[in-house]
C-alpha cells in the first residue's frame, strides 16, 4: 500500500489554476522526483500536502497520508502530523531559521512539540540531532545563533530538524539550489544517506536533472500545473516521451556538456 | 548587552539615556524627598528669587518652591508616559495581531477600525474624554494610550506580516507548531525590536500630550502636580518672572528630547542588530 496518494489535486489561488488535476504516488521509502521549471508548481504541491497553502490558495480533490485524507483537516489535527509524520526541508537555508532563537532550540523544537521533551532532555537531544548530521563541534553550535552559520550548516539544521521525528514523509522543496555546488555535493550524500537509514520515503523537489537521476527512483514532470510525465527516472533522461521533457533533458545536457568542455 | 551597548555607542542613544536616566532620577528622587512640599502655598514667601530664602530656583506667586514642583512634576509625567504606553502596547498589539491572525474578513474590519481611529487626535480624544468624565491622570493616560496605541497597531501589523511571511514561520508551521506557539516563540520576539522603539517614541508623544493637556486644563487637577500647569499658571507673570517659565517649559523639551533620542538609539542599535543576524 502506498504513503502517499494524491488524486486530482488541484490549486486555485484567485481565478488562475495553478496545480491542475495532479495525481501522485509514493511507496514507503520510495523516493520520487518532482521536476518543472519555475513557476510550474512544484511548491505548491508540497505545499498542498503539508496544509501549508498561502492565504487564498484553495486545494481540491484528495490528499492521502497512511490512508488518512489530509483535504479537509482542521488546523489542530493538521499540526499534529506535520513535523511527526511528515516533514519538509525547504529552498533557502538563510531565511528558514528564526534569527533570533539559539540552533539547539529550534533543531529540538519537533521533539518538544511532538514528543513532550522537557527543556533539558531537549537539549541533549539537539546536541545528538547536530551531531547526526555531521555538524562540526555539536556542544559548540547548538549555542550559536543561526547568522553565525554557513548556508550548508543551516541547511544541515534544517534536514535535522525535519527528521528530527522520524517522520514516514520528506518534502525536499530545491533543498540544495540555493548552496555551493560543492556544498551540494555534501549534502545530497547526507540527504540520500539519512533517508537510506531511516527508511524515510522523499518527495524530491528540483530541476536539476543530474541530481533527480542519482537520487531518485522515479520523477513526475510538472509544466504550467499540470502533470505531463511520469516514470522510472533512467528511462525518462534515457527515452523523454513528452516533447517538454524532451526539451527539460536537451537543456540538462547542454549545461552539463558545457560544464565538462569547459 | 550587545543592545545596551549599541546603546551607549550611538551618540542619539546616550544623550538619550542621560536626558530619561535624569527625568527617572527625579522621580525618583521627588517620592522620598522634596525640598519643601510641592503643594504648599505660604503666600508670604511668593515671588522669592533664586537662592533666596532657602529656595534653590525661587517660589511662584503663592510662595510655593519651584524646585520641588519640578521634581513632582517628574513624577507625574513619567507616571503618565509609562501608564500610557502600557496601554499603547497593549491596544497596539491587540489590534495587530486580530489584524494579522484572524480569518480575513474580520481582520480587514479590524484594519479599519484602526485606520479610523488613527484619524482622531489624541488631544480630541482627550477632550472629549475630559468634558465627560473630567480631568484626571486616567483620562490622559487612556486618551493617549488609545490614541498612540492604533498608531502603534499599524506598525505593528506591517512588521507582523512581514515577520508571519517568513520562510522561518512557514518552517514552524511545517514542524507542527500551531498559532499560538509560532506567536510566542517566533512573532513577539521579532516584531519586539521595532515595537520598542516604537513605544519609546510613544512615551515622548505622551510627555508632551500630558503637558499640553495640563496646559489647556483638561490634565489632573491639584493637588497633584504637572509641569503643564506650572506652565499654565506662570504664564502670565512670564515677563516679571521668565525662569519660572522656563524651568517647566525646559523640563517638558528635555523629556521629550530624550525619549526621542532614545527611540533613535534604539533604533540604530536594532538596524545594526539585524544587519548581522540577517546578513544576506
Ligand atoms: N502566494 C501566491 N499567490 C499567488 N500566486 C502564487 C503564490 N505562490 C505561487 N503562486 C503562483 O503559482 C505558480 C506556481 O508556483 P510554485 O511556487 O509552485 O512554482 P515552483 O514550481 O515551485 O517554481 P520554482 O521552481 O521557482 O520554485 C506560479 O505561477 C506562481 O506565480
Ligand atoms: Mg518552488
Amino acid at each position: 500500500m502506498s504513503l502517499l496518494t494524491i488524486t486530482d489535486l488541484s490549486v486555485r489561488i484567485g481565478g488562475a489554476t495553478v496545480v491542475d488535476e495532479v495525481g501522485l504516488e509514493l511507496a514507503p521509502g520510495e523516493r520520487l522526483a518532482l521536476i518543472g521549471e519555475s513557476g510550474s508548481g512544484k511548491s505548491l504541491t508540497a505545499l498542498a500536502v503539508m496544509g501549508l497553502l498561502p492565504d487564498g490558495a484553495r486545494a481540491t480533490g484528495s490528499i492521502r497520508l497512511g490512508g488518512r485524507e489530509l483535504l479537509g483537516l482542521g488546523d489542530r489535527e493538521l499540526s499534529r502530523l506535520r513535523g511527526e509524520r511528515m516533514a519538509m526541508v525547504f529552498q533557502e537555508p538563510m531565511s528558514a531559521l528564526n534569527p533570533l532563537m539559539r540552533i539547539g532550540k529550534q533543531l529540538a523544537e519537533p521533539l518538544r512539540l511532538h514528543r513532550g521533551l522537557n527543556r533539558r532532555q531537549a537539549a541533549t537531544a539537539a546536541v545528538e540531532l547536530a551531531a547526526q548530521v555531521g555538524l562540526p563541534d555539536p556542544d559548540l553550535i547548538v549555542r550559536s545563533w543561526p547568522h553565525q552559520l554557513s548556508g550548508g550548516q543551516r541547511q544541515r539544521v534544517g534536514l535535522a530538524m525535519a527528521l528530527a521525528t522520524r517522520p514516514a514523509l520528506l518534502i525536499a522543496d530545491e533543498p540544495t539550489t540555493a548552496l555551493d555546488v560543492t556544498v551540494q555535493a555534501d549534502m545530497l550524500r547526507l540527504l540520500d544517506e539519512l533517508v537510506h537509514q531511516h527508511g524515510t520515503s522523499l518527495l524530491f523537489i528540483s530541476h536539476d536533472l543530474a541530481v533527480v537521476t542519482r537520487l531518485c527512483s522515479r520523477a513526475a514532470v510538472l509544466k504550467d500545473g499540470r502533470l505531463v510525465e511520469e516514470g522510472a527516472t533512467g528511462t525518462l533522461v534515457r527515452t523523454p516521451q513528452h516533447p517538454y521533457t524532451q526539451r527539460l533533458v536537451a537543456a540538462a545536457r547542454a549545461t552539463g556538456t558545457e560544464e565538462v568542455t569547459r | 548587552m550587545t543592545v545596551s551597548r549599541a546603546l551607549l555607542k550611538s551618540r542619539s542613544g546616550s544623550a538619550g539615556l542621560v536626558l530619561v536616566g535624569l527625568l527617572l532620577l527625579s522621580a525618583l528622587v521627588s517620592l522620598v524627598w522634596t525640598p519643601y512640599d510641592p503643594t504648599l502655598a505660604r503666600p508670604r514667601d511668593g515671588w522669592l528669587l533664586p537662592f533666596s530664602g532657602g529656595h534653590v530656583l525661587g517660589t511662584d506667586r503663592l510662595g510655593r518652591d519651584e524646585l520641588s514642583q519640578l521634581l513632582a512634576g517628574a513624577r507625574g509625567t513619567l507616571l503618565t508616559a509609562l501608564l500610557a504606553a502600557t496601554i499603547a502596547a497593549v491596544v497596539g498589539l491587540a489590534l495587530a495581531l486580530a489584524a494579522v491572525l484572524v480569518p480575513r474578513w474580520i481582520g480587514a474590519a479590524v484594519v479599519q477600525l484602526t485606520d479610523v481611529l488613527i484619524a482622531f487626535p489624541v488631544l480630541l480624544i482627550a477632550m472629549i474624554l475630559t468634558a465627560v468624565y473630567g480631568g484626571s491622570t486616567w483620562t490622559v493616560v487612556t486618551a493617549v494610550g488609545v490614541g498612540a496605541g492604533v498608531n502603534l497597531a499599524r506598525v505593528a501589523r506591517a512588521e507582523a506580516g512581514r515577520v508571519l511571511n517568513t520562510d522561518y514561520v512557514l518552517a514552524a508551521h511545517a514542524a507542527g507548531s500551531g498559532t499560538w506557539r509560532t506567536v510566542r516563540k517566533h512573532l513577539l520576539p521579532n516584531i519586539a525590536p521595532t515595537l520598542v522603539v516604537q513605544l519609546s517614541l510613544v512615551l515622548s508623544v505622551a510627555v508632551l500630550a500630558e503637558a499640553a493637556l495640563s496646559f489647556l486644563g483638561f490634565g489632573a487637577p491639584a493637588p497633584a502636580v504637572s509641569w503643564g500647569r506650572m506652565l499654565h499658571e506662570q504664564q502670565q507673570y512670564i515677563a516679571a518672572r521668565p525662569l519660572l517659565v522656563i524651568w517647566p517649559g525646559l523640563a517638558v523639551a528635555a523629556s521629550v528630547l530624550g525619549f526621542n533620542l532614545l527611540g533613535d538609539g534604539l533604533r540604530e542599535a536594532a538596524d545594526a542588530r539585524l544587519r548581522i543576524r540577517e546578513a544576506r
